[in-house]
């Protein structure tokens, strides 16, 4: 995606300038031109006590930093937008290794015609709560499954809207060599103002059609598979949802159910038989598979409550059956867990399961008064066959005595099988409890000061930690931090050391806004762990060094 | 105009005729090729903390069985996932392993393999990291003609442990650029804890464990510019630590290309 590219995007973006500008000659056109740039740089600082080592960065490349360049033009009903992407040494896509390149990362033009919109380009879409086609992006994670094709929206009636979509998903600075085609209706029914029953139906359809060189390999992987295990792959498969949201005066009610044809993905958990006569882990199956996805909520003025559940089964959805980790991904399955904020309430996050799960969770909201409300969240995730995975019991107060203070506290426990989400052989469940206050004290208009302490407990994996944060703040446009992260209890040996060791790991950073600019300088060290979006997660290893960011809106 | 009604009825009619959809499958081949002098070369990215292991040694194992003639393995215990556990009564990292390593990032995950040094078509990095296309990858560089034969004899002496090797290469067509040499030395039926998924394997037979090479990590200088039949010989000593079984040792030769460092052939000699 270099020059061609580039080409393509700039020709389509003059023509249809052009014949915008020949269609508003007798008005007068407004042109606007928008970005943002975003950028990391990174001074990586070895550090062998915390395993900050041993990657290309701490070694010999020593800098690192990644920056997403957006511009946006905006004319009339006309908006085309650009993006460059540039990596050095950068650990986001792979935090083991060095990822140097650059180039375009997005082009994309849309148009509106009376009730057709038009979209041509790299675009992000999603049908449904995401589960048979989602394309989006997650820079933490280096996840952008933007669909590089067409897609066409069409308001056939006042309440009625269909949407085809097609082309081939984004890898990077490459694609994959599959195709994707989608419809999607959306329906919304209502009986007018006096009625307070709403209904928004909807129905989507994606079908997926492998390479020739996709299937190519996947062919040959199963000629070396003993005939047990083989089957005879199709090129196509295809995935159906249907879903409601239902409201009724504060209560709403989001149902949905996938299906998806028989369909090539690669099961991690299968056993697969050797010709030695042993067996492995992991094979390519051909199967068909569902989610059953429903949340309802009741919003009121004093109490809100929110139910969700959750049934995955063999919903491994890729364009790519052959890619691994977080590639290729055509699916999303929603997180069935509190999107925790905290440094250790949110060390031990769940990764969704796509072979099997089953998942519930209840979010319990109480506003007591203008100066007391408290939250309640309870999270449950077993395999179908019953293996524990996830637990999670939360709460928390908020209490605002006056205009000075801010208080906030609460408990979190969580059971989390480590072994299943970060393959880590024999270990053992690991139990937390923690404890947690969050202090905000404004000193005046403008200045304010804020603590907050976690303490976790726990036996398993690295022990028992506290992390401690101070932050100062010079409204709008300054803020200070400082924070400790400290192994209390240690129960974890790193490499090199001789037993566990109690390590501190401290943070220092100040952020300045100016405007719509935002720049922030950190040191920081931090501790392996588990990086989540969305209930997409990878392991982190352990960082050490100084961390520069900019965010500019303009 | 159309009707709301019939637009349904079109709609529910198209889903249901995609999803009845009938493709026949693809026929799957016997897993087979033709037979060939070309020996394969596969520098297997291992590590005795790396769960998935077992599972990449098994399928390396079971395409070996199969080519026994066309194929040498080296294990590489670098740095990733290598540190030995609590039980392990062996550390197979050494300089050789952690220099090949390093200089085959990135790599994902591992197991991971370098076959022949080749970067397959949609594999993001050389090492390919998913076991099952190994076998695929592996018969397809079987199937290529070898562009050097290499011959070779050896004498042991089981008193003093001293290796001598000396190796012949003789170019079958004319190969421009520089080329070098790598000579491995593994140990095969290393008894010793490894981690499997779930679980410790503790009596695991770890095979083809890169204990030294007789050239540098990078090999040694052959020649450059060989014209067709050109032959280059080379001599290499080493003496076995006595904590390394004779018997279970391999030495495996693979010729490369320096520009990018391709493997051309491959060769073993069971000691």
């Amino acid at each position: 995606m270099k020059y061609t590219s580039l080409k393509i995007f700039c020709s389509l973006i003059l023509i249809v300038i052009c014949l915008e500008s020949l269609a508003q000659s007798t008005s007068e056109p407004k042109g606007i031109l928008s970005g943002s740039l975003d950028l990391n740089a990174n001074v990586f600082l070895k550090d062998s006590s915390i395993n900050a080592f041993n990657i290309p960065q701490y070694e010999k490349q020593f800098f690192g930093g990644e920056s997403w360049l957006n511009l946006r033009y905006d004319y009339g009903s006309l908006s085309a937008g650009i993006r460059y992407d540039f990596f050095l040494n950068s650990n986001i896509p792979d935090p083991n290794n060095s990822f140097t390149q650059n180039g375009i990362g997005r082009w994309y033009i849309s148009k509106k015609f009376d009730k057709i919109d038009v979209n041509v380009g790299y675009l992000y879409d999603q049908i449904g709560s995401g589960i048979i086609y989602r394309a989006y992006e997650s820079r933490p994670l280096f996840i952008d499954n933007a669909l590089l094709g067409v897609s066409l929206k069409f308001q056939l009636f006042d309440n009625l809207t269909i949407k085809a979509l097609g082309g081939q998903q984004k890898n990077a600075f490459d694609i994959y060599s599959g195709s994707i085609k989608g419809i999607n209706v959306d329906y919304f029914l209502s009986k007018g103002e006096e009625s307070p029953l709403t209904l928004a139906p909807g129905l989507g359809f994606v079908n997926k059609t492998l390479s020739d060189e996709i299937m190519d390999k996947v062919v040959r992987a199963l000629s070396s598979y003993l005939p047990v295990d083989r089957f005879g792959p199709v090129f196509n498969s295809y995935a159906f949802t249907a879903y409601n949201t239902l409201t009724y005066k504060n209560i709403s009610w989001y149902l949905e159910g996938s299906l998806k044809k028989d369909d090539i993905y690669f099961n991690n958990f299968a056993q697969k038989s050797e010709a030695s006569g042993a067996t492995t882990r992991g094979k390519f199956q051909n199967a068909s598979g569902s989610v059953l996805y429903t949340t309802i909520g009741y919003a009121g003025d004093v109490v809100g409550l929110t139910l969700e559940a959750k049934r995955t089964e063999n919903f491994v959805f890729r364009t790519d059956p052959t890619q691994r980790l977080l590639r290729g991904y055509i699916t999303y399955l929603p997180p069935m867990n509190r999107q925790n904020t905290y440094r250790l309430t949110a060390r031990y996050s769940p990764f969704t399961q796509e072979i099997s799960e089953l998942a519930f969770q209840l979010d319990y909201k109480h506003r007591w008064s203008k100066k007391l409300n408290h939250n309640i969240n309870l999270s449950w995730m077993n395999t179908k066959e019953g293996q524990k995975l996830y637990r999670e019991i939360y709460g928390d107060f908020n209490y605002k005595p006056n205009t000075a203070w801010n208080i906030t506290g609460g408990f979190q426990h969580v059971q989390y099988n480590q072994e299943i989400y970060e393959e880590k052989p024999g270990v053992p469940i690991v139990n937390t409890y923690v404890p947690f206050t969050d202090i905000l004290y404004k000193i005046n208009r403008k200045k304010s000061i804020r603590f907050e302490t976690q303490y976790m407990f726990t036996q398993q994996d690295f022990g028992s930690w506290i992390h401690s944060l101070a932050e100062y703040t010079i409204a709008p446009q300054w803020f200070f931090e400082a924070s400790v992260m400290y192994n209390t209890v240690p129960k974890r040996t790193l490499i090199g050391a001789t037993e566990p060791e109690k390590i501190a790991y401290p943070s220092f950073g100040v952020t300045h806004i100016a405007g719509q600019n935002r720049l922030q300088l950190r040191y920081v060290k931090q501790v392996e762990g588990i990086v989540c979006s969305g209930g997409i997660c990878r392991l982190e290893p352990a960082f050490s060094g100084i961390r520069f960011s900019l965010n500019s809106q303009f | 105009m159309i009707k709301k009604g019939s637009f349904h009825i079109i709609l529910l009619s198209i889903i249901a005729l995609l999803l009845g959809c009938q493709e026949t499958p693809v026929t799957i081949p016997e897993f087979q090729v033709a037979s060939t002098e070309r020996v394969v070369l596969v520098e297997y990215l291992t590590g005795v903390k790396c769960p998935n292991c077992p599972k990449g040694s098994t399928i390396l194992k079971g395409v070996k069985d199969k080519f026994p003639k066309n194929m040498v393995i080296v294990g590489i215990h670098g740095r990733f996932l290598t540190e030995p556990l609590s039980t392990s009564k062996f550390d197979f990292r050494n300089d050789f392993s952690r220099q090949l390593e390093e200089s085959y990032r990135p790599f994902i995950g591992k197991p991971a393999s370098m076959i022949n040094r080749i970067k397959f078509p949609d594999e993001p990095n050389l090492a390919a990291d998913f076991p099952d296309l190994w076998p695929a990858y592996i018969t397809d560089e079987i199937s290529k003609k070898p562009k050097v034969s290499i011959v070779s004899d050896h004498s042991l002496n089981r008193l003093t442990r001293k290796l001598d090797l000396n190796i012949g290469v003789q170019a079958s067509e004319i190969l421009s650029g520089a080329y070098k040499v790598s000579v491995y030395v593994t140990e095969s039926g290393i008894i010793d804890p490894q981690e499997s998924v779930g679980t410790v394997i503790k009596d695991y037979v770890h095979d083809y464990v890169l204990r030294h090479m007789m050239t540098a990590w990078d090999g040694d200088v052959l020649g450059q510019n060989l014209q067709k039949g050109d032959l280059i010989n080379k001599t290499f000593s080493y003496t076995v630590p006595p904590i390394y079984n004779l018997d279970n040792l391999t030495i495996v030769i693979a010729v490369s290309a320096q520009s990018n460092r391709e493997v051309l052939q491959a060769h073993k000699i069971e000691l």
